[in-house]
């Protein structure tokens, strides 16, 4: 008998019961079927699949060649942060590798930004409580999406004192990879990124937690 | 990796999408075979509500337990709607003792309500898994076997 109702197109079945009652069936035979062949190789099946796992594991064991990931540059943690090179509000040109050995917030930020703009008074008030201890806060301006006269305004505005850099072509936000503003990055003393926040406004909580973890590690890579 | 889907002038942030889609997809899966198990479709969903809301409650909770005197001229911090302020251990473990006691309290039968689960658990994690490798924070060791993708400088394992 041919059945079509229902969407059934097998031969044999009147309805979906009968089906389901077949597929139960055969269930139940595979299972007692698959319980005897276990009974019979069972030691041959845990020994082939042992065997199996070992060789998978080894094959895609990782390469010596490139297992240090702190040598890659890329925007992410645990990587050596990517290098810049721009100038600030003064025309100086600050480079970020060579404030190693100091701990960065690099804030990537535009002046029409709300969040932006909500996170920068906590940004500075941690930078003022931290700078002694080697703390440095580099808000690198995404100036290809922003003009520089209104950054430098909002800066005067609220006194910010950290460096402030501008990325006239947005080559840094692309290096980056920024999906949204802002996005902030935890750079240790050896240059890797710690922690990435995307979006904000970040709160001062959050800012000390992340910068006290990064000042306990600097302090236990000094000591002996 | 592809963190953003960009339709026309809309930049939708895809993983966040995709753990939404998988949340579904398990939920519509769990609803149609729960009868299976006994469990009414609504119990699926008030657990899982109630997975979500204490699980981000949990995960801040311990978050600020972890270092409570940062908090302490900072009571607004607290409310932050900051992700980075989360800890994923504490709102799994929260989750997962309210989900127990919203089950005890229905009196709903332990072993078939995680039986009803396993849909929803199973599809989210192919969907967790996606979504890490739509944004590219769960990425895999360095390799140069076929399988390898280029990500973050090198090529490796996918997530």
């Amino acid at each position: 008998m041919i059945s079509k109702k229902n969407g059934l197109s097998r031969i044999g079945y009147a309805n979906r019961e009968e089906k389901f009652l077949d597929i139960r069936l055969n269930t139940f035979y595979t299972c007692e079927n698959m319980k005897q062949v276990f009974s019979k190789y069972g030691n041959l099946i845990i020994l082939f699949t042992f065997l199996f796992g070992s060789g998978w594991i080894w094959i895609s064991r990782n390469p010596d060649s490139v297992n240090d990931p702190v040598k890659i540059t890329a925007p992410q943690k645990g990587f050596l942060a990517p290098d810049l090179s721009l100038p600030d509000t003064n025309g100086e040109i600050i480079t970020l590798s060579e404030l190693r050995g100091q701990i960065v917030i690099l804030n990537i930020w535009a002046s029409w930004c709300t969040p932006c703009r909500a996170e920068m008074p906590a940004m500075q008030r941690i930078f003022k409580e931290k700078e002694s201890q080697g703390l440095i806060v580099l808000a690198v301006n995404a100036t290809n999406q922003d003009d520089q006269v209104s950054a430098i305004n909002f800066a005067n505005e609220i006194g910010l004192t950290f460096p402030i850099v501008f990325d006239e072509t947005g080559e840094i936000s692309r290096k980056y990879q920024v999906r949204a503003l802002p996005t902030s990055f935890f750079i240790d003393q050896a240059g890797v990124i710690q922690k990435v926040v995307i979006g904000g406004p970040m709160s001062e909580a959050l800012l000390k937690i992340e910068i006290e973890k990064l000042l306990v590690k600097q302090k236990e890579s000094k000591s002996p | 990796m592809m963190p953003i889907l960009n339709i026309g002038p809309l930049a939708i942030q895809l993983p966040g999408l995709l753990l939404i889609v998988g949340l579904y997809l398990g939920l519509w899966l769990a609803e149609r075979y729960s009868m299976r198990y006994r469990i009414q479709p609504n119990a699926l969903y008030n657990i899982v509500f109630i997975a979500l809301i204490f699980g981000i409650l949990g995960a801040r909770l311990f978050y600020i337990f972890r270092s409570p005197e940062m908090f302490t001229g900072n009571l607004t911090s607290i409310v932050s709607l900051n992700y980075a302020m989360l800890d994923p251990f504490g709102g799994i473990i929260t989750a997962a003792i309210s989900c127990l006691i919203y089950g005890q309290r229905k009196k709903l039968p332990f072993w078939s309500t995680l039986d009803a689960l396993t849909p929803i658990l199973a599809v989210f994690a192919i969907a967790l898994g996606t979504a890490h490798f739509s944004s590219g924070s769960a990425f895999g060791m360095a390799t140069d076997l076929p399988w390898g993708i280029e990500l973050w400088g090198t090529k490796r394992h996918p997530s």
